[in-house]
């Protein structure tokens, strides 16, 4: 059974391209548009074991989507990995205060990413 | 309407202030052409993004669905080709490959013993037909041995008659004898010809025999030893086949990974969307931030100091990661 990772980004080429290298590398992957359909995903998905997620979206940012877990005690588990353009030293502080695990920004490396995947997955 | 807005700049810098005359009154006609213009502006430029955010999107997401099409079947490709690499090259594969070289080794062995074995009795039955072929002459010497004697038998009955009919019934004994050694005479005459009739046709037909098994000795001597080079040849050419075959499969296999790490990198130049539909949401963001000023600033809510000057950090600005940066994986 491939380990499930969730994708949360508002573009869809963005969330076609990292299903694609987290496929490729046998995980499966469930998306989400915005903040507020990942938690609806995450209520869906219990079994999901990463979270890639954007910080930039409409209706609920990456960082709210977090503050959010870490109100529902999910934080950590499963971890979070947010991929974005936002690159400020001040935002990816706050979003380790949120308990994220790792940051990438955009335009993601494939095989790095797998990687980080692998070892947070423990796959 | 562009006229107007130019002669309304009167302390230039930020747009507030392009609107507010020095004076400190409101020229309430130029603010609301300018409102206009702005919203004019705006409805355009929103359906100009949303027209560019879905146009870009769909294309995108079409090239990036044809990638991935490339991209999965190369994959297959791969997997199919890793797989039989898999099999010829590992340890069972090389049991398979060195059990079929063991066993057509030893099925050359074998028929190669059956040759030989063929080749021995052939040989076996040359030697017995020429012994055979001695063993007629010798037959034939004696059956001259016995028409030599035959000869002498009838010699000495001749030569009994005569005595018998000159002593006349003194003779009887003579007689008799002649007789007896007449018919004697007569049989190993019969025995003689019938042994000599034997003996010919031995004669005649074992020559053949011995020729026959000694061309095909000879017959079975070129066989095996064709067959055996035959079987090297093919052993041979086994052996090439399947380094070939290795090499085909090896070859191929690159080329595979090597078409879908092209994908992934083809797939790793379509993020630029992302930064595009950013950017164009920051541009219509700005736009609703300018409509916003001028609507409170032609409402008299807002002064020309009150505005902010507008901020545009680039999406393409990476804050501060560097460049080399972009793409690695922070891990807390």
């Amino acid at each position: 059974m491939p380990h499930k990772i969730l994708l949360v980004d508002d573009s869809k080429t963005v969330r076609q391209q990292v299903a694609v290298a987290l496929t490729q590398a046998g995980f499966s992957t469930v998306e989400a548009g915005d903040g507020q359909e990942a938690l609806d995903q995450m209520a869906k998905n219990p079994d999901v074991k990463m979270i890639v997620c954007d910080v930039n979206m409409p209706r609920m940012s990456g960082l709210e989507f977090l503050a959010a877990m870490k109100q529902a005690g999910k934080m950590g588990n499963p971890p979070v990995v947010m991929l974005t353009t936002e690159g400020k030293n001040d935002v990816i502080d706050k979003a380790k205060a949120l308990g994220v695990r790792g940051w990438v920004v955009k335009p993601f490396k494939a095989d790095q990413l797998i990687a980080a995947a692998k070892k947070l997955t423990g796959a | 309407m562009a006229s107007s807005a130019h002669s309304s700049t009167a302390a230039g810098g930020s747009l507030g202030s392009t609107i507010t005359p020095r004076g400190g009154a409101v020229d309430t006609g130029v603010l609301n052409a300018i409102q206009s213009q702005v919203s004019s502006l705006q409805k355009l430029a929103d359906e100009l993004l949303g027209k560019c955010i879905t146009i870009s999107e769909k294309e995108v997401m079409a090239a990036g669905d044809a990638v991935r099409a490339i991209y999965d079947e190369t994959r297959e490709q791969v997997s199919a080709v890793d797989h039989a690499v898999a099999s010829l090259g590992n340890e069972a594969g090389n049991r398979s490959a060195a059990s079929l070289g063991a066993a057509m080794k030893r099925q050359r062995e074998l028929f190669g013993e059956f040759m030989n074995e063929l080749s021995r009795r052939l040989e076996a039955q040359s030697a017995a037909a020429n012994h055979a072929l001695a063993m007629v002459a010798k037959v034939n010497e004696f059956t001259k041995k016995v028409s030599g004697l035959w000869s002498e038998a009838r010699i000495l009955t001749v030569n009994a008659r005569i005595e018998a009919a000159r002593l006349g019934e003194q003779g009887a004994g003579f007689a008799i004898i002649a007789q007896e050694m007449g018919r004697f005479t007569v049989a190993v005459a019969k025995a003689n010809e019938a042994t000599s009739g034997i003996a010919q046709q031995m004669a005649d037909t074992i020559p053949a025999i011995a020729s026959e098994s000694d061309s095909m000795v000879a017959g079975v001597r070129e066989f095996s030893a064709h067959l055996a080079e035959e079987s090297n040849r093919l052993e041979r050419v086994y052996s090439e086949a399947m380094a070939n075959a290795l090499d085909a499969l090896n070859a191929a296999n690159g080329a595979g990974k090597q078409t879908v790490e092209r994908a992934q990198e083809v797939l790793s130049h379509l993020q630029f969307q992302d930064m595009l539909t950013q950017a164009l949401r920051q541009m219509d963001a700005l736009t609703k931030t300018v409509d916003a000023n001028v609507t409170e600033l032609a409402a008299g809510r807002m002064t020309a100091n009150q505005v902010a000057p507008l901020t545009n950090r680039s999406v393409f600005d990476q804050g501060d990661v560097s460049d080399s940066e972009r793409g690695d994986v922070m891990l807390f």
